[in-house]
C-alpha cells in the first residue's frame, strides 16, 4: 500500500531524515523515537505537507511525492496533526461534517469519540483534549485507506486514551495506520509492526 | 544629480522612521503622511514649532495604542491620520496654500534653501543612527531583541515600552520637521502627505527584506528608487 | 431580536420611501444605496473569508472608470478581482494596509489617466441613466446581493469557504483546495463592489480620481463598524454616513472624515481583524 523509498529531508544544513526506507502493506505501524528524531517530518512528507529533499513515496502503486496535500487526501491518505489543526470558528459538528460530507456518518463518528456533549459548541470553546478528539474524528470522517496519526495520545487523560485506543482497534481492521509516539508502551497495545527512528534514521524494526 | 542626492537623503531618513516604527513600535504608522502635511501647515507660523507638535502626536499615538496588537495599532494610526487631515481642513478653510521658500546657489546649482536644510538634517539623523547601530553593541542588541520578540524582551528586563515611546515620538517629530522644510515652495493641501508616506513606506519595505542590514542599506536603496522614479 | 426587526423595517422604509420623494432626496438615497451594496460586498470578504480590505475602492473605482470610458467594458469588471486578490500574499494582518496603500497609489495614478484627450484630474463623463430606473435597479441589486450572500454563506460551499478562512492547512488536510475558494470569495466580493462602482458612475454621470480616495476606500469599513458587522445594520450605517456627511458638510468641511476618524479610532479598541489567525 505505502512505500517510502530513500527519503531524506534537510532544513538548511540540518538533516532531519536520512535515507528512510520502509513499506506498509496493511495493519498498524507504530513509529517511536525521541523529540526531534524526525517522526512528524516523515508523516508530513507522506501526506504532502513537506516535500522531501530526495527520495520517493508511493501509495497504492502511484507516486505521491510532489503532489499537493488535498490531492493526496483524495487518494485516501488522511493526517491528524500533533498540534490539532481544526476550524476554530466552526462548531464540532460542522468540522466533522466538512470531512464526512454526510450527517449520519458525522453523528456516528462523534458518538464513538465522545464528542456528543460538545457537538454544537465552537472548536475554540472546547478543551484541548476534546480538540484532539475532534482532530481524530475529522481524520477518520474522510474514510481514508491510510491514516497518519501524529502523537494521537498526547494531551489526553486516561479516560480519553482508552476511548481512542478502542476506536483505533475497531478501525484497525479496515484502515491502515501509521501512529507516532515517544514511548512504546501504548504503541505495543495496538501496533502490528514497530519502527524506531533515531537521528532521522530507522535504527530498528519489529 | 545634486537634487536627486538630497531627495534620496530625505526619503532615506523618512523610510528609516517608518522602518523603526514597524520593527520597534510594531505599528505601520499610517499617520506619518498627515504629520508630514501638518509640518507644512505649521511652517506658516514658524519652523521651530513643527518638532514640538510632531512629538505630541507621537506621544498620543504611543499612549493610545500601547496595549494594541500591530493590526489594531495601525488602524488607530490611520484614524489619527484622518483626524489630523480633517482638523487641517476645518482650521485652514482655504483648501490650498502656497508656502514661501528661499533660493540659494550650491556650487552653481539652484536649490531651495529649506530643502537643502531638510537634507542636511536628514543626513545628520542617518549618521547619528548609524553611529548608534555600529558603535554601541549592547544598545544594538537591545534593539534587536525588541524587534524579534517584544514580550520576551520585557521578560529579560528591557524596557520595551520606553523604547516604543522614544521611537514614535522622535519619528513623528522628525516627520513633522521635515514636512515643514520639504514642503516649502509648494502648494499644499491636507492630502498632500500621503504620497510622501507611501514613497517612504515603499523604500522601507524594500530595506526590510535585508533584515539586519536594512539600516545600513537604506540610503543606497533610497538613492536607487529615487533615481528609477 | 426586537432591535433586529426594527432595523430591518427601517432599512425597508429607507429603500422604498425615497422613490416617492423629490429628485434631490432620491439622488442622495441612490448614492447611499450604491454605497450600501459596496458595504455588503466588503462584509462578505471580511466575515466569511476573513480578509478586511481597506482598499475596496480598487474594484469599485476601476469598474467605474471602465464603465465611463466605454460602457461595454463593464463586462470585464469582475476581473478587478485580480487587482485585489494578489495583495493577499501579504497575509491577513498586512492585507488591510497593503490594500489601502495600493488604493492611495491608484488615487494618484488616476490623476494621470487620459483617454482620447479626456480624463486626468477632471475625470470622465459616464453614461447617465434615468434616476428612477437606476434607483429601482439599485434596490433590486441590493436585495439580490443580500440574498445571494445569505444563500452562499449557509450552504455547504459556504461552510468550506469559512473552513479556509479559519485554517488553510486544516482545509488542505481534508481535501479542500484553499486557493480556489479564496479566489471565488474574492471574485464574489469584487464583482459586487464593481457593480456598486458602475451604479455610482451611472447615477452621477461622472467619475473622477476621487473614486479611489480614502472616502471610498474606508467607507465600507466605517459603515460596518457603525453596524457592528451585521448586514442590515451596516446598510443602515451606510445611510447614516452618507446622510450625515451630506447635511453637515456645509458647516464642517468634508464632515464624513470626522466620522471616519472616530470610527477608526473606536474600531481599533473594539474590533478584531485577521479573523481566525489563532496560533496553536
Amino acid at each position: 500500500m505505502l512505500e517510502v523509498i530513500e527519503v531524506s529531508k534537510m532544513f538548511g544544513r540540518n538533516v532531519v531524515l536520512k535515507n528512510v526506507t520502509f513499506s506498509l502493506k496493511n495493519g498498524i505501524l507504530g513509529i517511536y523515537g525521541a523529540n526531534g528524531s524526525g517522526k512528524t517530518t516523515l508523516l508530513k512528507i507522506i501526506s504532502g505537507f513537506e516535500k522531501p529533499s530526495c527520495g520517493r513515496v508511493f501509495f497504492n502503486g502511484r507516486e505521491i511525492t510532489n503532489k499537493a496535500p488535498q490531492e493526496i487526501v483524495k487518494l485516501g491518505v488522511a493526517m491528524a496533526f500533533q498540534i490539532p489543526r481544526v476550524f476554530w470558528n466552526l462548531t464540532v459538528h460542522e468540522n466533522v461534517l466538512l470531512a464526512a460530507r454526510e450527517t449520519h456518518y458525522t453523528a456516528e463518528i462523534c458518538k464513538e469519540l465522545n464528542l456528543e456533549d460538545v457537538l454544537f459548541k465552537k472548536a475554540k470553546e472546547i478543551s484541548q483534549g476534546k480538540v484532539k478528539l475532534l482532530q481524530l474524528a475529522m481524520c477518520f470522517a474522510l474514510k481514508p485507506k491510510l491514516a497518519l496519526l501524529d502523537e494521537p495520545f498526547a494531551s489526553l487523560d486516561a479516560e480519553n486514551v482508552e476511548v481512542v485506543l478502542e476506536f483505533l482497534k475497531k478501525r484497525g481492521s479496515e484502515i491502515s495506520m501509521i501512529i507516532t509516539a515517544h514511548r512504546t508502551k501504548i504503541l505495543k497495545i495496538i501496533a502490528s509492526q514497530m519502527l524506531e527512528i533515531r537521528g532521522g534514521k530507522i535504527v530498528g524494526s519489529s | 544629480m545634486i537634487s536627486l542626492f538630497f531627495s534620496a537623503l530625505i526619503y532615506a531618513s523618512l523610510a528609516l522612521c517608518v522602518l523603526l516604527s514597524y520593527r520597534v513600535a510594531k505599528v505601520v504608522n499610517l499617520s506619518f503622511g498627515s504629520i508630514f502635511t501638518l509640518g507644512g501647515y505649521l511652517s506658516v507660523f514658524g519652523l521651530f514649532i513643527t518638532p514640538i507638535f510632531g512629538a505630541w502626536i507621537g506621544l498620543l499615538l504611543h499612549i493610545g495604542s500601547k496595549r494594541m496588537d500591530a493590526s489594531k495599532a495601525t488602524i488607530f494610526s490611520l484614524g489619527i491620520a484622518i483626524a489630523i487631515e480633517e482638523a487641517l481642513r476645518i482650521l485652514f478653510r482655504v483648501e490650498n496654500i502656497l508656502l514661501d521658500s528661499r533660493i540659494f546657489y550650491f556650487f552653481g546649482y539652484k536649490l531651495v534653501f529649506e530643502h537643502f536644510l531638510a537634507s542636511m538634517i536628514s543626513a545628520t539623523f542617518l549618521i547619528l543612527f548609524l553611529a548608534f547601530e555600529l558603535k554601541k553593541p549592547f544598545s544594538r542588541l537591545k534593539l534587536k531583541v525588541i524587534e524579534e520578540d517584544i514580550e520576551n524582551a520585557e521578560l529579560y528586563g528591557i524596557d520595551a515600552e520606553k523604547a516604543r515611546a522614544i521611537v514614535l515620538v522622535i519619528s513623528s517629530a522628525f516627520f513633522c520637521s521635515i514636512g515643514g522644510l520639504y514642503l516649502s515652495g509648494r502648494v499644499i493641501s491636507p492630502t498632500i502627505g500621503w504620497l510622501y508616506m507611501i514613497f517612504s513606506l515603499f523604500i522601507a519595505t524594500i530595506a526590510n527584506v535585508f533584515r539586519e542590514k536594512a539600516y545600513i542599506l537604506i540610503l543606497p536603496i533610497s538613492f536607487g528608487v529615487c533615481w528609477l522614479v | 431580536m426586537l432591535v433586529g426587526i426594527a432595523i430591518r423595517i427601517l432599512v425597508l422604509v429607507l429603500l422604498i420611501l425615497p422613490a416617492f420623494l423629490d429628485c434631490y432626496t432620491k439622488l442622495l438615497a441612490a448614492s447611499a444605496l450604491t454605497l450600501a451594496i459596496f458595504t455588503v460586498s466588503w462584509l462578505y470578504l471580511e466575515k466569511d473569508l476573513g480578509w478586511a480590505s481597506l482598499g475596496h475602492s480598487i474594484p469599485f473605482g476601476v469598474s467605474a472608470y471602465l464603465f465611463a470610458i466605454n460602457p461595454l467594458l463593464l463586462f470585464f469588471s469582475p476581473l478587478t478581482t485580480f487587482l485585489l486578490f494578489p495583495l493577499s500574499i501579504f497575509g491577513k494582518h498586512t492585507f488591510p494596509f497593503a490594500s489601502f496603500v495600493f488604493s492611495v497609489f491608484l488615487w494618484y495614478l488616476a490623476h494621470h489617466i487620459v483617454f482620447e484627450g479626456k480624463g486626468g484630474e477632471e475625470g470622465f463623463r459616464a453614461p447617465s441613466i434615468n434616476l428612477d430606473l437606476i434607483y429601482l435597479i439599485s434596490v433590486t441589486i441590493l436585495i439580490l446581493s443580500c440574498l445571494l450572500i445569505w444563500k452562499i454563506s449557509n450552504s455547504y460551499f459556504g461552510l468550506k469557504v469559512k473552513a479556509v478562512r479559519d485554517d488553510e492547512i486544516a482545509a488542505k488536510a481534508i481535501g479542500i483546495n484553499p486557493l480556489l475558494f479564496k479566489v471565488f470569495g474574492f471574485a464574489i466580493s469584487c464583482s459586487l463592489a464593481s457593480i456598486a462602482g458602475i451604479l455610482h458612475a451611472a447615477i452621477f454621470g461622472h467619475v473622477s480620481p476621487g473614486v479611489f480616495s480614502p472616502y471610498f476606500s474606508l467607507f465600507p469599513f466605517v459603515a460596518a463598524t457603525i453596524g457592528q458587522g451585521k448586514i442590515w445594520s451596516s446598510i443602515l450605517g451606510s445611510y447614516t454616513v452618507v446622510f450625515l456627511s451630506w447635511f453637515l458638510s456645509p458647516y464642517v468641511p468634508e464632515f464624513h472624515y470626522a466620522i471616519y476618524a472616530v470610527a477608526l479610532i473606536l474600531a481599533s479598541y473594539t474590533q478584531s481583524y485577521a479573523r481566525s489567525d489563532r496560533s496553536v
